[in-house]
């Protein structure tokens, strides 16, 4: 039977990786915390088919055992004395061996998540909104959105918190999910064995676009990290050409800046709303609908509603030409 | 024999419908109630009256337990199949444009709701309600009039609940509704108002149905049926009244809790004022996790009734599967944490809710040997519900075991709120609760309509229900796995889900017409159906010595029980003691104007008293209809509205329990007694009144009880606490108030001692006691006034207004009662023998001085003590 | 704990209406309804006892369910604002030991209570469900107990 899973396994990791080196099933793991709990996934998953074998087999016997005899059974007869065995035996005896075996495995790896990180652990912030991810680094004085990068190989602990409702933190392939609350600060230690790309979402139903609240971890080798980190701290670019120069007008004419921070020209902060000092070399938009490219910052800013239906991001009338102008300048915002 | 008659399948259409006695299906070979000459003048006393006035004052409990099931089964409908069906054509593709975001969460939310609230619960309860007389050997529940109260608190509660759709206000927040997103901030509309109230008024008709089937079980059975000769299904239905008891009351306070924080400026789930989102989720899930298995119970009492018919078979290890049913009503009261998995609390108490989580498979794990094993030494007879048991079988066996897998709790980190849990909640409540919904429908419908149901459409039935759940719902577990979170309305192409869930959604294909199906045969069955005899599967529990369809009294003459099954057992259902045979005769005989109950010993079955209960009444349909009032003038902010409906409440719940003038003088009811050695009470019961008093106070304890749990998780939430600037709380008020409530009931006691001695004073004690218990009312209000902080400022006022306003309204309560007892008294009603109502009120009195204190020592004395 | 012998075929021999000593409760008068007053006073053996005895072990359960968690959940909530005290970490963990021990003890002496109870002549078979329902408890107890030997408190 041993075999037989490590057969399912294999079959299932395959499965579980085909999309664009982006990874996201929980049976593929890409770091310690998963890779903990899928350990624990497969030892469930064998007793618990052997269970459901067990079951099935014995309800077969039982159902065919006199289903042809014409033998007449008295109904007034008491049950044979095996009757009370099998209560015993598979009703009591066996499911608490099993869930002696199946508690013993659940804390040996509570215990394990329960370890203290590293002292040395990145520490990051990740701060829950309807409907993005606000990602920062204190001790690195860098921010960004919907995007947590991290080094590969070293334990990372998320620190999380909500601003609006609950959310909760979902990188399937690195650790197992925790909630970000509006009262208080969980943590979660992750760690990625690679560098890589790794898909997470948001698991608590929080509203309307809860289904549009993706984010990525990504992890990097050290010396690209530090590359990340340093280009991050750059302050924005300056729009490096006229029609860009007319689009910064813009944005902050057109109020953008009151909710959206760039780092030089707009504080932000009237409402919640992602960073977008380096807007442009961030994956995704939109909760991750839309990629950060020209025409798909065209789409969005064009009718927000239209592409993400609720979100809070407000309609701003805007003429092709100022439409244009307001991509251009957020394309340079590499 | 002609019980194996219906192996041949359906009749020919041409004899469809004869009304031939040769050929019913039946099992001659098990004993049949006593008919006398009086069944005509008893079937006619127990009816409903005729025309629609009938349909409004019914109380009987065949119209009210088959209402129950037809409203539950239209909801399932609506809410179980409608929504699920378009939520699975837009989940059908990635990218799916079919329907929006706003359009999927109200069709979740409502599908999550309507099936926990309005579906399964009040099938069940109307299971009980049709079935407790007949299978007890009783002749009605105990509280026809509260029966009917749930029936229509229930039914006006779901249309209020579904009348958000008029207003375009449909509840989106999830059947969970957490906070903050269902709290005034983020859901500002009317959505979450229809949540909390429509469902509410349901929650108060489960609660009421509860209790008179609590009392059924224990109260209302045959001569000779102890404890352990109980049919299984009322030891399934005992346990889950009490569950539902236990586990609604802290919904209705949380609820409650919440609706003042929408409609009040209350803080109880707002961080920031002293709140915490995470009190909501306790109060839910202390609800929301039991409900799971109160759901679950009768299920397995359905299953332990249809089974031993269908295998020839009584049940293998009764005391194990009573020992199964009482411990998993027991250890699921340590689960609910389960849900709150990844909400980050301390890693031991993880540790406690998955141990519980998990040892809770034992019992379920016996009753499934248990049912195994009884099938092992039985004869199967292939017949529709059986089909439904082995489905059912083979269907919660994979839902238990994803079940325990969950229960681990680093697992639950990846599978909590993934389709992998859609999946395991999908086996366990369709495999375990809907299959056997439907062996029961298959196996008790010729009872009730005296028409067997299709073989041939129930096969159909079943295997495409059986084969359209496992193709809905298997695949669930591996997309779940596969990092598909639950709720959202839509997921990319590249995300690798799409086949999945198309898998998912041709399977509701096969389900649809399966359901359609089953309507189908329930409409020809009752118009064209095979007649059935009294017993047509050859079943071993009373209902089956009675005639299809029963007479409206059930038992003419009540059986005399020796076994569990004693169809099978006893070749003469009433035959006994000397003393037992001329009670039962005598029931048959006498007395046919007025409709009289047998009670029994709680514990050995044996005739305790004789009483009358209630007959048809208008005014259950009036007091549901305040209860509803005070919710949907909430719901218009018209708060005059719920004062109105309060005051409507208040006057119906009085109307509803004046006593008739009692059917028989003092001296009859003594002949009685004298001859047959059991009490009479033709003017109410005493017994049974007590039981009622006794579970009402047990209600309002919970209720207390849940109201100080949500004090003492904002006090422990909150360093201080009372919040800077707050003075503490007045000692002196508190023990005046103390004082007061203590004299209030011992003046009470002091009346009902004097009225059993044959000396005046009752009048006097009622009115003391009334005087005393108002000025502590007075008292406690006029701190309450005077405080120096509001409900609205911070979590500190709002719980002690809240539950210092629970306290008002138990004091409230009892002085009403109070107050009707003493109008009585005056009135010269009671007598040493006739004394109920006093009775009750000096225990009211009592069990609201207790709770008073307590609240007392929790507002006023604990800031002292916690410092 | 032989379960099935109770009802089978026929556990009383009443069937031809002879009374017979089916046992104590069949012939005794249940109630006296011929004292003044006329309470319904329940000579009916009274059921306290038995459910006493009968839900000892799941009351058990769920009583140190509850006292440890709850202490749990307070010592936590008290170490995360860090502005009150309560009986610490060690407290917890002193006290889930204390009162699993006298727990599973307690549930275990319940059940023997129960055994011993089904045991006399005449006993309902109340007690056998009781005595299952306290093994059962006494292990459900010890699995709620035991993890505080290996994991943190608060973690």
């Amino acid at each position: 039977m041993l075999a037989g899973c490590a057969v399912i396994r294999s079959q299932f990791a395959l499965a579980a990786t085909w999309n664009g080196g982006v990874v996201r099933s929980a049976l593929n793991p890409q770091g310690s915390a998963a890779r903990r709990i899928e350990d624990l996934w497969w030892i469930l998953f064998g007793l618990g088919t052997f269970v459901a074998i067990f079951v099935g087999v014995v309800l077969w016997m039982a159902v065919r055992r006199n289903s042809g005899t014409q033998s007449p059974i008295e109904r007034r007869d008491d049950h044979t004395g095996s009757s009370r065995h099998w209560i015993l035996g598979a009703g009591v005896i066996g499911p608490a061996i099993i869930i002696v075996i199946v508690f013993v495995v659940t804390v040996r790896t509570m215990y394990a998540e329960s370890q203290r990180p590293d002292a040395d652990a990145l520490i990051v912030d990740v701060t829950g909104h309807q409907w993005w991810w606000e990602v920062s680094y204190p001790d690195l004085a860098v921010s960004t959105a919907n995007e947590v990068h991290i080094p590969a190989g070293v334990d990372v602990e998320i620190h999380l918190r909500s601003a609006d409702v609950i959310h909760s933190f979902w990188v399937p392939a690195l650790a197992g999910k925790r909630d970000a609350l509006p009262e208080r600060t969980n943590t979660l230690t992750i760690d990625a064995d690679h560098p890589g790309t790794y898909a997470g979402r948001c698991a608590e139903f929080c509203g309307i676009q809860h289904a549009n609240m993706d984010f990525v971890v990504v992890a990097h080798d050290a010396a690209s990290f530090e590359a990340w980190i340093d280009a991050r701290r750059a302050p924005a670019a300056n729009p490096d050409s006229e029609i860009g120069a007319a689009g910064a007008e813009l944005f902050v004419a057109r109020g953008c800046g009151s909710c959206h921070a760039v780092d030089g020209l707009a504080t932000g902060g009237d409402e919640p709303a992602p960073d977008l000092t380096h807007l442009a070399s961030r994956r995704a938009i939109a909760g991750g609908l839309l990629a950060s490219t020209g025409p798909d910052l065209r789409t969005w800013i064009a009718d927000p509603h239209a592409v993400k239906p609720g979100v809070l991001m407000p309609d701003v009338a805007l003429t092709d030409t100022e439409l244009d102008a307001l991509v251009a300048y957020l394309e340079s915002l590499r | 024999m002609t019980q194996h008659d219906t192996d041949r399948g359906d009749v020919p259409p041409d004899h469809r419908g004869a009304d031939d006695d040769n050929d019913w299906v039946n099992d001659p070979s098990t004993p049949l109630a006593r008919e006398l000459e009086t069944s005509a003048e008893l079937n006619a006393l127990w009816d409903d009256k005729p025309g629609l006035w009938g349909k409004l004052t019914a109380v009987q409990n065949d119209a009210i337990g088959v209402r129950m099931l037809l409203t539950g089964f239209f909801f399932l409908l609506l809410g179980g199949s409608l929504d699920s069906f378009v939520m699975r054509l837009q989940l059908a593709r990635p990218d799916s444009e079919l329907i929006g975001p706003g359009l999927y969460s109200e069709l979740f939310t409502n599908h999550g709701s309507v099936t926990m609230f309005l579906v399964i619960l009040p099938i069940f309860e109307g299971f009980a309600i049709l079935l407790l007389p007949t299978i007890l050997g009783s002749r009605e529940m105990p509280f026809p009039r509260l029966g009917a109260f749930a029936y229509w608190t229930f039914l006006m509660g779901g249309l209020l609940y579904y009348s958000s759709a008029l207003f375009q206000a449909v509840p989106n927040a999830g059947w969970f509704a957490y906070t903050p997103l269902s709290g005034p901030i983020f859901s500002p509309d009317l959505n979450l108002d229809f949540w909390v109230l429509g469902l509410g008024t349901a929650e108060v008709g489960a609660i009421a149905g509860a209790v008179e089937i609590i009392i059924a079980v224990l109260k209302l059975r045959a001569p000779g049926m102890s404890l352990t000769r109980m049919p299984l299904f009322a030891w399934a239905m005992l346990v889950f009244g009490f569950m539902v008891l236990f586990a609604f009351t802290p919904l209705i306070v949380g609820s409650l809790l919440l609706e003042l924080e929408r409609g009040f400026g209350f803080h109880f789930f707002t961080p920031g004022e002293g709140g915490s989102s995470l009190l909501w989720q306790h109060l839910f899930w202390i609800f929301g996790h039991p409900e799971v298995y109160i759901q679950f119970l009768p299920a397995t009492g359905v299953i332990s009734m249809v089974l031993p018919a269908m295998v020839r078979r009584r049940i293998a290890g009764y005391n194990w599967m009573v020992a199964a049913m009482i411990g998993i009503g027991v250890l699921s009261f340590g689960l609910w944490a389960h849900h709150m998995f990844t909400v980050g609390l301390p890693t031991i108490v993880l540790a406690f809710f998955a141990s519980a989580s998990m040892v809770i498979a034992i019992p379920a794990a016996v009753q499934i040997f248990s049912w195994v094993a009884t099938i092992w030494d039985g004869r199967v007879q292939w017949k529709t519900p059986f089909l439904f048991v082995v489905g059912f079988l083979s269907t919660f066996v994979v839902g238990g075991i994803t079940g325990v897998m969950v229960a681990a709790v680093p697992f639950d980190e990846q599978a909590h709120d993934s389709y992998f849990v859609v999946g395991h909640l999908h086996y366990v409540l369709i495999g375990g609760v809907a299959l056997p919904m439907f062996a029961g429908i298959y196996y008790w419908f010729p009872k009730f309509t005296g028409r067997m149901m299709s073989e041939r459409l129930g096969k159909w039935n079943f295997w495409l229900l059986f084969a359209g759940i496992h193709v809905t719902f298997f695949p669930m577990h591996i997309v779940g796995l596969l990092g598909m979170p639950r709720r959202i309305y839509t997921y990319p192409a590249d995300s690798g889900w799409a086949i999945y869930n198309l898998i998912s959604s041709l399977g509701v294909l096969l389900i649809l017409p399966g359901l359609g199906l089953f309507i189908v045969n329930v409409y020809r069955s009752y118009r064209y159906g095979r007649r059935a005899g009294p017993n047509p599967w050859g079943a071993g529990t009373l209902e089956w010595a009675l005639p299809s369809p029963p007479a409206q009294h059930s038992w003419t003459v009540p059986p005399i029980v020796h076994s569990s099954s004693p169809l099978w057992d006893q070749d003469d259902l009433h035959s006994g003691t000397e003393r037992q045979e001329k009670l039962v005769n005598a029931m048959g005989k006498w007395p046919l104007k007025w409709r009289a109950v047998l009670v029994v010993g709680t514990g050995d079955g044996e005739p305790e008293e004789i009483f009358r209960v209630a007959d048809t009444s208008v005014w259950p349909l009036i007091t549901a209809l305040g209860t509803v009032g005070i919710f949907a003038s909430e719901l218009l902010k018209f708060r005059l509205g719920a004062v109105a409906g309060a005051a409507l409440i208040t006057f119906a719940v009085i109307m509803w329990n004046r006593p008739n003038p009692p059917a028989m003088t003092e001296e009859e009811e003594l002949d009685f007694e004298a001859e047959h050695g059991v009490p009479v009470r033709a003017s109410g019961s005493i017994v049974i009144a007590r039981w009622a008093l006794g579970i009402a106070l047990l209600f309002l304890s919970i209720a207390f009880g849940s109201f100080v749990l949500a004090y003492f998780y904002l006090r422990i939430e909150n360093p201080v606490w009372p919040p800077t600037d707050v003075a503490d709380p007045s000692i002196p008020t508190a023990v005046f108030v103390v004082a007061l409530m203590v004299a209030a009931a011992l003046s009470a006691a002091y009346g009902r001692r004097a009225l059993l001695a044959g000396r005046r004073g009752i009048v006097a004690g009622l009115a003391a006691a009334g005087v005393a218990g108002m000025a502590a009312g007075g008292v406690l209000a006029y701190d309450l006034w005077t405080l120096s902080f509001g409900s609205s400022d911070h979590s500190y006022g709002s719980i002690f207004h809240a539950l210092a306003g629970f306290a008002l309204v138990v004091l409230f309560i009892a002085f009403v009662m109070s107050a009707t007892t003493l109008y009585d008294a005056i009135r010269g009603q009671f007598t040493p023998r006739r004394f109920s109502p006093v009775d009750n009120t000096v225990r009211m009195w009592i069990g609201a001085s207790v709770i008073i204190t307590g609240t007392i020592l929790v507002l006023y004395a604990s800031p002292y003590l916690m410092r | 704990m032989n379960d099935a012998n109770h009802d089978l075929p026929i556990d009383d021999s009443t069937v031809q209406g002879a009374p017979t000593a089916a046992g104590p409760a069949h012939d005794r008068i249940p109630i006296d309804t011929f004292r003044e007053p006329h309470e319904p006073a329940v000579r009916a053996a009274s059921t306290i006892g038995m459910w006493l005895v009968v839900l000892s072990g799941p009351a058990l359960w769920i009583g140190h369910f509850f006292v440890v968690y709850l202490a749990a959940e307070a010592s936590c909530a008290a170490d995360r604002t860090r502005q009150m005290s309560f009986i610490g970490t060690d407290g917890v963990t002193a006290l889930v030991v204390a009162a699993t021990v006298v727990a599973v003890l307690l549930a275990i002496a319940g059940g023997f209570l129960a055994r011993a109870r089904a045991a006399r002549p005449g006993a309902p078979d109340m007690y056998r469900i009781g005595a299952l329902l306290s093994w059962l408890s006494s292990f459900a107890i010890l699995l709620v107990g035991v993890p505080i030997m290996v994991l943190p408190v608060c973690g």
